[in-house]
């Protein structure tokens, strides 16, 4: 059944977001910390434990894969209702504040690949 | 024509299928056909939702992008932070611990570096340089 993958991936979802939350009080933040990280770290768990004990059937898979598929939308659709408008009004400090780290990191990359080809080799 | 608007604001996260996948089409061939796939599809449509964003912010006056025109409210479901977070926790579906093991060090430097840009020190200098960035924040 196709809707049982959805439903562990619901699931994992669910007990990430409740941790996350939890951190967030322990941590004295008004926030979900790490949330979707824990989630996602118990689909791969439950994922592996499942394949192992050969419960996980191919139609399973494939209602997960559909939430996969629907990631790009999903972001579109959020770009779509930003507050563009605001952004760009209140001057360019919003626009800067996006394309300068994401300049910075860009040029790290190679640094970085360098670094992790030489990793490797070792 | 009344009724059809009602029934756009009626079935709004169907609407927003709809449009997303429209936007999503038109991106890919504007990629195929005009930038012979030098820039992907999605990077495309992502802009062309802020550019659709930015129409209905100055159209309506509202905060909510395109979500503010009339029948495209669904917008906020299917954008909206449930199915954003839903459809990320999904990714992990193909991953391996053992891929993650292989990107090691490097992975977990590159992750905080990435955080450390973003989050920390350019938004930093930029309200230090000028503190009109809050306004934009949300409270």
């Amino acid at each position: 059944m196709l809707v049982y993958g959805v439903a562990i991936l619901a699931g994992c979802y669910l007990i990430g977001q409740i941790i996350g939350q939890l951190l967030g009080r322990v941590l004295n933040i008004d926030a979900n910390v790490g949330g979707v990280g824990f989630a996602m770290l118990f689909l791969i768990l439950v994922n592996q434990w499942m394949h192992r004990k050969k419960w996980f059937t191919k139609e399973m898979e494939s209602g997960i894969e559909f939430w996969n598929k629907m990631y790009i939308p999903v972001i579109v659709a959020m770009s779509s209702i930003q507050n563009v408008k605001g952004a760009i009004s209140s001057g360019m400090v919003a626009v800067l504040a996006g394309i300068i780290p994401t300049a910075i990191c860009f040029f790290m990359i190679p640094y970085i690949s360098k670094l992790s080809k030489s990793k490797m080799k070792d | 024509m009344q009724y059809i608007f009602d029934i756009f604001v009626k079935n709004g996260f169907v609407v927003a299928l709809l449009v997303t996948g429209v936007i999503m089409y038109v991106s890919s061939q504007v990629s195929e056909k005009i930038t012979l796939k030098k820039i992907p599809g999605s990077a495309i449509a992502i802009i062309a939702g802020l550019i659709l964003a930015y129409i209905g912010g100055v159209s309506t006056g509202g905060k909510n992008g395109a979500a503010d025109i009339v029948g495209l409210s669904g917008l906020t479901i299917l954008g909206g932070s449930m199915f954003r977070d839903f459809t990320i926790v999904s990714t992990a579906m193909g991953a391996s611990f053992l891929e993650i093991k292989k990107s090691g060090v490097v992975g977990i430097l590159s992750l905080f570096i990435g955080f450390y840009f973003h989050f920390l020190l350019v938004p930093q200098l930029l309200l230090q340089w000028g503190t009109r960035m809050l306004k934009v924040l949300p409270p």
